[in-house]
């Protein structure tokens, strides 16, 4: 690791940096961070059974996760849900950040609460919460693929929307309300205003949004082991499963690729953002004053 | 602080003369508060029908229109029109309902009372959307995420405007404000002035009837904005459309606009040509809020004559003013400073004082001359270091400000704090305004 030396006199707080004892703890971090991540990534390609000592490079564990029906099966529900999940709490999140943005109204400060309450309540809990609901309403349980996944998706809805909200509602503070206005003077419907102006302006907090809500719903564990059927197991729960016969090389190789398709979608997402400020910068919606 | 553009107006840019030093023709001196004041400020009911044959050359009209939020009143019932064609402008301190009229008129704002008619149409319950008035907004509000060429196109478009047509009305736009071959240019790519342009060319590519412009100039620095004024003025001169400009800058509207409305806590204090309003200020919130003047307290008399403090006992030049207090006023470029007596004339007035703040601008000093006590004024003014306002001389040591153009003889003798100087004016230029009238 590199930081820059700086005079030894300084004394500032953000100085600590050149503190060598500051220094040999963040290496701990970023080792203790991101060590284990790398190990797992190694020897998915390791040629021995035993995650322990290297034998040699090989791929034969990926055809062998990729053999794994119940695996490939479990991935595609994972992703299914991911998918659907996120639409709907872009929608949602997008129409309660809207509301909460535009109006005043009675309740509004329950609402406020009520919707960010998943982000801070134990997973564990909302978790069983979801199981004696889904039971105590009678949720068919042997619907056909993919409707057996409705009870996973339901849960997930409900824990990232309110993410999506929160990002949303950040962005809309920055909006000058003028932009909407000048579009309804040069003669747009608000609808047109809406769909013109303000949802190109939120787009950034939308792939954000997206992005956050895709993650969270790829790889939860908690929640989906609990409203989670036997017949509608996501990739993680499926790993799980997978552990109780011992750390085998295949789950280093599926966790790998859950990994990089993680840090795709995260890429993507970077790159998408940085392409919409660079063509439209969107700090530029107050006067410039010269 | 005294700003610069108070005197450093610059030349209005219309083709009437400039107005200013010329001397000015006794003919506008009005015989009573100025008929025309009268008329728009304070418009009865019986006179509007006078009103109403004018219909033709109004594009806007304002029939008590009020705005309440609720508990607060921010305009009061307030009726006036626009001509056709005019440079208007609506003048005053902030807050004082002059935005919310313009939203008023913009259609973002319902009217709590009254009625608004554009081009004789009642347009009162008219959304802004539907409305042939469009608006050039104080932040701009350029699209960020289109180029310039989408942003001026975009009112078109939404109007279904034929591709063809709308693209050479965006090149003429574009090229009216000067932007001419930017279309692909994106909002953040611009400066300020430029983005205001695309403003300015989104709305009148619309040919509205009016352009509302909020305003336009206050994030624009001195400079630019000197040169956006006569731009805005050429652009008015040159597309014919009626502008009606929002503005607490009154070097601007005054150097700006055909008529200018001054507001004051939702109430329209005066609407009149800059001229008059400079010239013949109906209350003494205008006199003080347009240019500079000193004002002195003083009292009108059984016969005619008037008593007014530090400037001794005079006829005024107003006939049948009403009885009691009133306030004198006087510009400083009215005042003539010497550091020797001037001889006596008939119809000028002169006292002594010493000169004692001065305020350098360049072009021109400012300075504030302390008033020794005159022997016919029965005020006391000698009691000194009194903390007045030197404009608002209502007991105590009696202040007027002067100007003093800089690098000139005279200007090098009397440049000088603690210089006692000779100050004269003509009687006739002493403004009166009667108390009930003043703010």
């Amino acid at each position: 690791m590199v930081f820059s030396r700086r005079p030894r006199q300084l004394r500032e707080p953000f100085a600590y940096a050149s503190k060598l004892g500051f220094r040999l703890f963040f290496l701990a971090t970023l080792v203790f961070l991101y060590a284990p991540i790398i190990l797992l990534m190694v020897f998915s390609f390791n040629d021995s059974k035993r995650n322990i000592v290297w034998r040699g490079f090989t791929t034969k564990y990926y055809v062998k996760a990729w053999e794994n029906t119940g695996l490939v099966e479990a991935f595609i529900n994972s992703l299914l849900i991911a998918v659907v999940s996120t639409i709907v709490s872009i929608v949602l999140g997008t129409l309660l950040a809207l509301l909460l943005w535009r109006f005043r109204f009675r309740g509004k400060t329950l609402i406020e609460a009520l919707s960010a309450l998943p982000i801070v309540m134990p997973e564990i809990c909302v978790g069983i919460a979801l199981l004696v609901f889904f039971n105590r309403i009678g949720w068919p349980n042997d619907l056909p693929w993919p409707m057996n996944l409705s009870k996973i998706i339901l849960a997930h809805i409900t824990f990232t929307f309110p993410f999506v909200m929160l990002v949303l509602r950040a962005r809309l503070v920055g909006f000058n309300p003028e932009l909407e206005q000048a579009a309804r003077d040069l003669g747009a419907s608000q609808r047109q205003a809406l769909f013109h102006i303000l949802i190109p302006y939120l787009r950034p907090g939308l792939v954000a949004g997206g992005l956050l809500a895709l993650t969270l719903s790829l790889d939860d564990f908690v929640i989906t082991f609990f409203t989670a059927g036997p017949d509608s197991v996501t990739f993680p729960i499926k790993i799980y499963s997978l552990l109780r016969r011992g750390i085998s090389p295949d789950i280093n190789a599926a966790s790998t690729v859950l990994i990089l398709l993680t840090l795709l979608l995260a890429g993507v997402g970077v790159w998408w953002q940085t392409r919409m400020q660079k063509t439209t910068l969107y700090t530029a919606n107050r006067p410039a004053v010269q | 602080m005294p700003n610069p553009e108070d005197i450093a107006r610059p030349a209005r840019l219309h083709s009437e003369a400039p107005r200013g030093e010329t001397p000015r023709p006794e003919t506008l001196r009005p015989e009573t508060p100025h008929p025309e004041t009268l008329r728009s400020a304070r418009m009865r009911p019986e006179q509007r029908d006078s009103e109403r044959a004018e219909s033709a050359e109004e594009v806007i009209r304002l029939e008590g229109i009020a705005k309440s939020f609720g508990a607060v009143t921010a305009v009061h019932p307030t009726s006036f029109s626009v001509r056709r064609g005019e440079f208007f402008a609506l003048l005053g301190p902030s807050g004082c309902g002059k935005t919310t009229l313009l939203r008023i008129l913009s259609g973002f704002h319902p009217p709590t009372a009254g009625r608004l008619f554009i081009d004789g149409t009642d347009m009162t319950a008219v959304p802004a959307n539907r409305r042939p008035v469009n608006m050039v907004f104080q932040s701009y509000a350029v699209f960020p995420h289109m180029s310039v060429g989408e942003n001026v196109a975009y009112g078109l478009k939404v109007a279904k405007v034929a591709r063809s047509e709308r693209q050479q009305r965006v090149r003429e736009a574009l090229e009216l404000v000067r932007l001419g071959g930017m279309e692909s240019r994106r909002p953040a790519q611009l400066s300020g002035g430029q983005q205001q342009r695309v403003a300015l060319a989104r709305a009148l590519v619309m040919q509205p009837k009016v352009l509302l412009l909020d305003e336009p100039l206050s994030a624009l620095d001195a400079k630019l904005r000197e040169h956006m004024c006569a731009e805005l003025v050429r652009l008015q001169k040159q597309v014919g459309i009626t502008f009606l400009i929002v503005t607490h800058d009154q070097a601007e509207a005054l150097s700006m606009a055909d008529r200018i409305a001054v507001m004051n806590h939702g109430h329209l204090e005066q609407l009149d040509s800059p001229e008059t309003l400079y010239t013949f200020p109906a209350t003494r919130f205008v006199a003080d809020f347009i240019g500079r003047i000193n004002f002195f307290a003083a009292e009108v008399l059984a016969d005619g004559t008037v008593e007014a403090q530090a400037l001794g006992k005079f006829r005024p030049a107003q006939d049948s003013l009403p009885q009691g207090a009133a306030t004198a006023a006087l510009r400083p470029e009215q005042i003539v400073v010497s550091t020797t007596a001037p001889p006596k004339q008939e119809g000028r007035s002169m006292a002594r004082g010493t000169v004692s703040l001065l305020a350098y601008y360049g072009d021109y000093c400012t300075a504030e001359i302390v008033l020794e006590g005159r022997e016919d004024s029965t005020e006391g003014e000698s009691e000194g270091g009194t903390e007045d306002s030197p404009k608002d001389n209502t007991g105590g040591q009696a202040k007027m400000t002067v100007f003093i153009i800089n690098n000139t003889p005279q200007a090098r003798e009397i440049a000088r704090e603690g210089q006692a100087v000779w100050c004269s004016w003509a009687i006739r230029d002493l403004l009166l305004i009667p108390q009930a009238g003043g703010g």
